[in-house]
């Protein structure tokens, strides 16, 4: 990476999110950043977006996401308003983020990143992604560190995340949909959450015994 | 000792790191095991009182992490757990992605993919029991949970909606019972 400085053009975080950065700009950065994400996808992008643009565009992201709507208002941002990919992209590289560890958000954010402005974009995302939340909670752990007593704050928390569990639950159920209905993806599935959820044994032993041969299986029954 | 402390969460929120396949709610599990049961940094229900938070705020909910940080040993702390959560991942992840477009279409990594989906499935029911498990609700719990997730398998509520709703539930009705 050369300049790690954004030139000045790109200060106005708060700048409007339709007007597009200046000519002058947008030829300075043209000259490395574009050849990376030429790279990466299969068409050259047609214009190369300003940093300050991704901060904005995934602070908002952040802040607006409450209850774990992220990936539907990232959809929404980065598909249907700024057409920065197609609907194909962007569940391909949903498919990848769910496969690699890591958040899915914050993996699609850095593959948005890297794709819009490469290593300097993933970084702009992912701070712009996380960094008010942060603030956020803990200004409401905080409040909650005063009021720990209280046996109705308890029930509250008790409430919300027994329902925030159900997210989890239809998440689980959604990407179970998608694996194909053969008996051994669900049975890999049924002994993964034995082993770790109800009998507590060390997830890194029971993903390391069980990933491959649940990546065996799927190669055999390939060519079964 | 606050040394050790940070090591402490460097030790156990790296490897969770590389570990979380498919998203957060995978290591959920693990994660409630090694703070709550190994490291005694905090009891249950104050990790389902953070998970609780974490989830009602904006943000990932991987943020957990800062909060458990923030509960061990402070600001320092509460920054030190999230790049532990975060940077190893993201590193990787930007490593593979580049590669992982070259083989876009290769049987090995639909292979891959295919191979790794049930084992995150499985993963992401632990952590949601796991949870359950933690809070004090019992069958209750369960039932909100079950509930929650088929109102939004069914029809596309805001979640934070629910969130509320179970909040008001159990925060009206329950100390009353």
């Amino acid at each position: 990476m050369g300049a790690l400085h954004p030139p000045r053009c790109c200060r106005g975080i708060f700048a409007n999110p339709a007007m597009a950065s200046p000519p002058d700009c947008t030829s300075y950065w043209l000259a490395r950043p574009s050849r990376q994400t030429s790279r990466m996808t299969s068409r050259p992008s047609p214009e190369p977006v300003s940093l300050s643009l991704i901060a904005l565009v995934f602070s908002r992201i952040g802040v607006l996401s409450f209850g774990g709507g992220l990936i539907a208002w990232m959809h929404r941002e980065a598909v249907e308003a700024r057409r920065w990919l197609n609907d194909q992209e962007f569940l391909s590289g949903l498919a990848i983020c769910q496969v690699l560890p890591g958040g899915n958000m914050v993996n699609m954010s850095l593959y948005l990143g890297v794709r819009l402005r490469g290593a300097l974009g993933a970084m702009t995302a992912i701070l712009g992604l996380i960094g008010l939340p942060i603030v956020i909670v803990i200004a409401i752990a905080a409040v909650y560190a005063k009021f720990d007593t209280l046996r109705s704050l308890h029930l509250v928390l008790d409430g919300i995340a027994a329902a925030a569990v159900g997210m989890n639950i239809t998440t689980g159920i959604k990407a179970a949909r998608r694996n194909s209905r053969a008996l051994a993806p669900i049975a890999i599935a049924g002994s993964v959450f034995a082993a770790v959820g109800i009998f507590h044994w060390p997830m890194l032993a029971v993903v390391a015994c069980l990933a491959p041969l649940s990546i065996v299986l799927a190669w055999r029954s390939r060519h079964g | 000792m606050d040394e050790e402390l940070l090591i402490g969460l460097l030790r156990v929120f790296i490897p969770l790191s590389f570990l979380s396949i498919g998203g957060g709610g995978t290591i959920l599990a693990e994660m409630a095991h090694q703070t709550v049961d190994i490291h005694h940094w905090l009891t249950q229900r104050e990790f389902v009182d953070l998970f609780a938070i974490t989830r009602a705020a904006p943000g990932p909910g991987m943020l957990i992490v800062t909060l458990i940080g923030w509960k061990v040993a402070g600001a320092l702390g509460a920054l030190v757990a999230t790049l532990a959560l975060f940077v190893p991942s993201s590193l990787l992840f930007c490593a593979v992605t580049v590669l992982w477009q070259r083989f876009s279409g290769s049987p090995w990594r639909v292979t891959i993919e295919r191979g790794l989906a049930p084992i995150a499935v499985g993963l992401i029911f632990a952590g949601a029991y796991a949870v359950l498990e933690a809070t004090q609700g019992g069958l209750l719990a369960f039932a909100t949970a079950g509930v929650s997730a088929t109102v939004l398998m069914w029809r596309p509520v805001h979640p934070l909606l629910l969130l509320c709703a179970a909040a008001s539930i159990y925060g009206v009705v329950l100390p009353h019972v």
